[in-house]
């Protein structure tokens, strides 16, 4: 078992630039997201609505999912299904062969990076080019992405300069416009010489066989003009069911991301172009994957992971995410929403850690614009973790330890004095030993010189005096 | 292989669950007194321009002031009816063919002169030299909303998907009754699948803040985002 979230911790509470950047971008997508919000009427109503709707999806997942297949194939688009992540890329470089395809434009896809799909293109010789502006950086700095929605928050314009300049044979500058043309006029290029435009989904309507890709750049609509082949992945809990309730989801998910009421652009995408359309792509694919979401669906309480519409807000409003980033986490999705849905995604003890890093604050429930009870999630995910013992072992017995204590009173006292003894003996100060790590960061406050116990026998509660 | 193995999944993950039904009404969306004042305005925070309460004859002014502020003396659609909505010809007969056709039909509806820069026309781009050499493109947007400022661009038969994200400059040519108030009430007029293959709620010009939060207009489509409003 590894602990990396820990080890990486004190890392990044010691990289200046790092909290630098983070205190900034985080910072005014909430305010950006506050200002949004405060113009809606009905912002709760539209939560309890969104939460509804993806309570009544996910509990009649595989009819909304048969729909939506039958939806697309009636558009002349093709649906393929995958179990796991290597189903899924195999789908992918299957069409990429039947095709002969070797150059992919991709836009931004969570999903294409919980399954790895850039590694497995190189591998058989295509070439994926990421063509959203933070994707694109990181795939230049052969990074992952460390926030849902901006994936290089945690960089700064001059590591963004400096990158460019060693990568791109561009001066080095730190005009951020600059620096953007750069990449325009670098993507263009792919654009058109792309054979396969590959984006995510944000929702899929299965009424209509729609598929929904959200974006502020362009470069998701330009993905689905140009290249001869779309290919659409989908986790399979991003369905709504009808035409009529993306509007609601639509605007929870802007405001929630970016503060804006709307995106610069919403493709609504029906399969391949029609005969009679002047451009578009020929073929369609739309890929359904499960990689474990399944299993998420079993349980009544957990259930519920999986009507996050990815709008990263939990991760803003995180006091652990604002203080550690996205990187620390090593795991595709990070912060609250990361840290249900990686042990779930994955197995408990690939993630043991990601339960635990929390302050269980409740911010995140209180911000989530699908009102997923992420506190109550992470509760039920330590529960198991300690039930089969993959939580850190040192946490186990200190419990146990207390346990034992607070049901003997004779002993929690004795308990209490060689604490107090071991503060007198300068304990407070202690650079090595169990708590060594936990000091270094943090002030040890040394306890009362009296119990309250002590103080309750002695004044009975006050009224003594003192 | 895969559809049997993960819907067996779902279902057997669902089994125990009974279905709710879906709730018939959905919130409620605002509604304004002045909804073509709205969208103006809206469009406006978004970074989009706008010409508005134009006839024939403003909107060829329009076109003009466009040329002007963008420097670019050319103009693609693949709509050839656009010519007629935009007063640049037409007339429903006729239509211009290809790019001789269309210059000459310019030429004759306008004196030389009257534009800053000559114009040439050309319909349909389609080879990545063409289309890298784009300057404005024009379309006709289906709808507008109000509340968010937002011109919806559908394709079909004359409307493809690509002139109007590739291009530096877009303009969209848009009836002002076709503004609805918000976008539940644009998703009761559109009929899914009636449409064509790709439907765009296009708001303002393309954008990101990738970097450091900083806000930059035009990083993959057009760097200019106008709608000629005609009444």
């Amino acid at each position: 078992m590894q602990f990396r979230i820990l080890r990486n911790t004190s890392d990044a509470l010691s990289d200046g630039p790092l909290q630098a950047n983070l205190k900034h971008a985080l910072g005014r997508s909430l305010t950006a997201r506050a200002a949004a919000v405060s113009e809606v009427e009905n912002w709760e109503e539209l939560r309890s609505y969104a939460r509804h709707i993806k309570k009544c999806t996910l509990r009649d997942l595989g009819r909304y999912l048969r729909q939506m297949e039958e939806q697309v194939q009636r558009q002349g688009g093709r649906v393929l299904w995958a179990s796991d992540a290597r189903e899924a890329v195999g789908h992918v470089l299957e069409i990429a062969r039947t095709h002969q395809a070797s150059t992919a434009a991709k836009s931004k896809s969570m999903l294409t990076e919980e399954i790895q799909l850039n590694a497995a293109l190189e591998d058989s010789g295509i070439r994926p080019v990421e063509t959203d502006l933070g994707e694109f950086i990181l795939q230049l700095a052969g990074q992952i992405p460390s926030h849902i929605v901006a994936p290089a928050l945690h960089m700064s314009r001059a590591q963004v300069a400096a990158l460019f300049a060693d990568k791109l044979q561009m001066e080095a500058t730190d005009d951020v416009r600059e620096l953007t043309e750069t990449a325009r006029r670098r993507l263009r290029r792919e654009f058109l010489k792309a054979d396969l435009g590959i984006s995510g989904v944000n929702f899929g309507i299965a009424e209509t066989g729609t598929v929904v890709v959200v974006e502020n750049e362009g470069n998701a609509r330009l993905s689905t003009a140009l290249p001869r082949v779309h290919i659409a992945l989908m986790g399979i809990e991003k369905l709504i069911p009808r035409w009529m309730d993306l509007p609601v989801f639509l605007k929870l998910l802007t405001i929630s991301a970016t503060g804006q009421r709307i995106t610069s652009y919403v493709n609504l995408l029906n399969g391949p172009k029609r005969r009679e359309e002047p451009d578009g792509p020929e073929h369609f694919y739309l890929i359904f994957v499960d990689n474990g979401r399944s299993a998420i669906l079993k349980d009544d309480r957990k259930r519920q992971t999986l009507s996050c519409i990815r709008c990263g807000a939990c991760q803003n409003v995180c006091p652990v995410f604002q203080s550690i980033g996205g990187h620390a986490y090593e795991s595709t999705y990070q912060g609250p929403i990361g840290a249900i849905l990686t042990p779930q995604l994955t197995t408990a003890s690939d993630a043991p850690e990601h339960p635990f890093a929390s302050s269980l604050c409740a911010a995140c429930r209180e911000i989530c614009p699908v009102k997923i009870d992420i506190p109550e999630v992470l509760l039920i995910l330590r529960e198991q973790a300690v039930e089969s013992r993959t939580g850190p072992r040192s946490e186990r017995l200190a419990f146990r330890l207390w346990a034992f204590a607070m049901t003997r009173p004779r002993i929690y006292r004795l308990g209490e004095k060689l604490i107090r003894l071991a503060f007198r003996l300068g304990a407070g100060g202690m650079k090595r030993g169990p708590l060594a790590g936990w000091v270094r960061s943090r002030d040890l406050p040394a306890p009362a010189m009296e119990s309250f116990r002590s103080w309750m026998a002695k004044t009975r509660g006050g009224r003594n005096g003192s | 292989m895969g559809r049997k193995e993960v819907l067996d999944r779902v279902e057997a993950a669902t089994s125990h669950i009974v279905p709710s039904s879906l709730p018939s009404a959905t919130p409620s969306f605002p509604k304004y007194a002045n909804p073509i004042e709205r969208f103006l305005r809206a469009l406006e925070a978004a970074g989009g321009r706008w010409f508005a309460g134009l006839e024939k004859a403003g909107v060829a002014a329009a076109f003009e002031n466009i040329l002007a502020e963008t420097g670019y003396d050319r103009i693609f659609w693949d709509d050839p009816s656009i010519l007629e909505v935009a007063g640049l010809g037409g007339e429903g007969s006729g239509l211009p063919q290809g790019d001789s056709a269309a210059r000459s039909l310019l030429q004759s509806r306008h004196p030389p002169g009257k534009f800053l820069t000559p114009i040439a026309v050309e319909s349909v781009p389609r080879t990545s030299d063409q289309l890298s050499n784009l300057t404005i493109t024009v379309s006709r947007g289906a709808w507008g909303i109000a509340e968010t400022g937002t011109v919806v661009e559908e394709s079909g038969p004359a409307a493809g998907r690509v002139l109007p994200a590739f291009a530096p400059v877009h303009v969209a040519l848009l009836s002002a009754q076709r503004i609805v108030a918000n976008s539940a009430e644009l998703f009761q007029n559109l009929k899914p699948g009636e449409s064509g293959s790709s439907l765009t709620l296009v708001t303002g010009p393309s954008r990101t803040a990738d970097i450091e939060q900083t806000l930059i207009v035009g990083v993959h489509g057009p760097k200019r985002f106008y709608v000629i409003l005609t009444s």
